[in-house]
């Protein structure tokens, strides 16, 4: 059994080797060919191909350029999409009004309330004329949110102030620290009116009647000083708490009363008129508030770019810095770096 | 001059244009490759349509032809491709035999039949004998006999040209030349 495996173990070599029987054997087969016929097809066809020239390979372009094209399509879009990012992430940080993303441990700028312009405390007709100057001006969308309804702004911002004054004292008896991590909290709550809902639809029904005040904004702001007193006794003794909501109180009784006196008398008349008739201190006291505002948005803005230098953003701080010289030439450059300063780097 | 040019080269000729290296060419494999398919399908009209199919295959592909094997190889490539498509369109799947395993079966028949070829075909001519055994060899294990007789390639070649390993081969071709041998030295 085993020999007989040998033997065809060596007549498979011998076959491979070339030279056996077998193959002998099969070339004497009937040698088939194709027919002449086939062969002139063929031959007629290969000719043809040659007399044609040269084809383009169907898909050679796609074939040759898909993995440059390919490379340029992702870099296009990558860019395209990191330029969108970028262009939309300041547009909305630009016109986000709520700024209160900043984080309460930051430390923040001193009281706006500290920088009014002594030129305010001018003539008081043309103040007011100022002030309704203010409301064409588009680019400046504080004071555009802020004089769409002057007479009811300004019996607001009446109680508001009361309740500030009375923070700002309080604050005064803080450590300067305390009083700077208490600030943008404070801004938080005089900013709240601002977002109320149905204000806009009120504020519409004002103009159209005339200078007819807003008893329920007038109670919001009000509600507004004394939450704002009650925070701010958060952490200090009960008794300058109770201080503050009593102060708040009175504010809110001065507003109604002067929102009594200038109803019957503005009721007819159009807004600079009865503008012009408030009182010296209201209008003062609501100049000083719209500077206040802007301020606290140039500072909170500030702090933003602070903090995407922190992080390490440096483009965009200094994108959004740029945007600040636009918009706030004339802000104190001491001012300005203290702030952009306040931050400290991450360190991770 | 081209009569001792390689198959490459004319190839390579005919590629840039040169018809008479076709011709040259083709009459060096127009018979072997006739052949290997007439014998593999056993239908001479079939065998005339995939033998067309093939070398209009191979007049169309002439521009993307890059000299990486012989050319032989890179024709009976072809072929074989060409075949494997005829079987799967004329059944559901390829022959048993083309499976890896199917050497193994085989054995296994042979062993319970003993020599009975060889006592089947031993009144018949020798040339009838050969060309009958040979169509009673499975499909791979003819095919791999076809090449090895009309093209002269070696096991590493065909392996190449039928997309398998060298030792794959080499099994169906022992296979192969086990079962012819035993019919001829039983005819003789």
């Amino acid at each position: 059994m085993s020999e007989q495996k040998h033997d065809q173990n060596e007549a498979f070599d011998a076959y491979l080797q070339g030279g056996h029987e077998l193959s002998e054997r099969y070339a004497s087969l009937s040698a088939e060919h194709p027919s002449q016929k086939l062969d002139d097809a063929i031959l007629a066809a290969s000719r043809r191909e040659v007399e044609a020239g040269p084809k383009s390979i169907p898909g050679g372009f796609y074939r040759k350029w898909k993995t440059p094209l390919s490379m340029a399509a992702t870099v296009l879009l990558s860019v395209g999409l990191v330029s969108l990012y970028y262009r939309q992430s300041d547009e909305q940080m630009l016109r986000e009004k709520d700024y209160l993303a900043v984080p309460a441990e930051l430390p923040s700028a001193p009281p706006a309330s500290t920088s009014v312009k002594p030129d305010v405390q001018q003539d008081l007709p043309s103040i007011a004329a100022q002030g309704l100057n203010r409301e064409s001006d588009k680019d400046k969308n504080i004071r555009a949110d802020s004089t769409s309804s002057d007479i009811e702004q300004l019996a607001a911002m009446a109680s508001r102030e009361t309740a500030k004054a009375s923070s700002t004292r309080v604050e005064s008896e803080l450590p300067d620290e305390e009083r700077l991590i208490r600030a943008p909290a404070v801004a938080a709550l005089e900013q709240k009116p601002a977002r109320m809902p149905g204000e806009k639809k009120q504020k519409r029904e004002i103009q159209g009647r005339g200078l007819t005040t807003n008893p329920q904004s007038i109670a919001e702001s009000d509600d507004l000083s004394a939450l704002s007193a009650t925070v701010l006794a958060d952490g200090y003794s009960k008794e300058t708490a109770r201080q503050s909501a009593e102060e708040a109180q009175v504010s809110r009784r001065q507003a109604a009363a002067a929102q009594r006196r200038y109803r019957p008398a503005t009721a007819s008349r159009g807004d600079k008129d009865a503008l012009q008739e408030a009182p010296a201190a209201v209008v003062h006291k609501y100049m000083r508030q719209s500077d206040a505002e802007l301020e606290s948005a140039a500072k909170k803005l500030l702090l933003r770019i602070s903090r995407y230098r922190a992080t390490g953003h440096f483009q965009q701080a200094d994108r959004l810095l740029q945007r600040f010289h636009q918009r706030y030439p004339d802000f104190p450059a001491s001012l300005r770096e203290r702030i952009l300063d306040s931050i400290a780097p991450v360190v991770r | 001059m081209s009569d001792q040019a390689s198959d490459e080269q004319l190839m390579l000729d005919y590629c840039a244009g040169d018809a008479a290296a076709f011709e040259v060419l083709y009459q060096r494999h127009r018979g072997g490759l006739y052949r290997y398919i007439l014998r593999q399908c056993n239908n001479a009209r079939i065998a005339e349509e995939l033998y067309q199919d093939v070398w209009l295959n191979l007049i169309r592909a002439r521009q993307r032809y890059k000299v990486q094997a012989k050319f032989t190889t890179y024709l009976y490539h072809m072929a074989h491709n060409r075949l494997i498509d005829y079987y799967r369109k004329t059944s559901t799947s390829l022959p048993l035999s083309y499976t890896e395993d199917y050497n193994e079966v085989l054995n296994n028949q042979a062993a319970d039949a003993g020599d009975e070829p060889e006592q089947r075909l031993a009144g018949s001519e020798q040339a009838e004998q050969l060309s009958l055994l040979l169509q009673q060899l499975p499909e791979a294990q003819r095919e791999v006999f076809l090449l090895k007789e009309e093209s002269g390639m070696s096991l590493a070649e065909i392996a190449e040209a039928t997309g398998v390993g060298v030792e794959t081969v080499k099994s169906r071709l022992r296979y192969a030349f086990k079962r012819l041998r035993q019919a001829i030295t039983g005819a003789s």
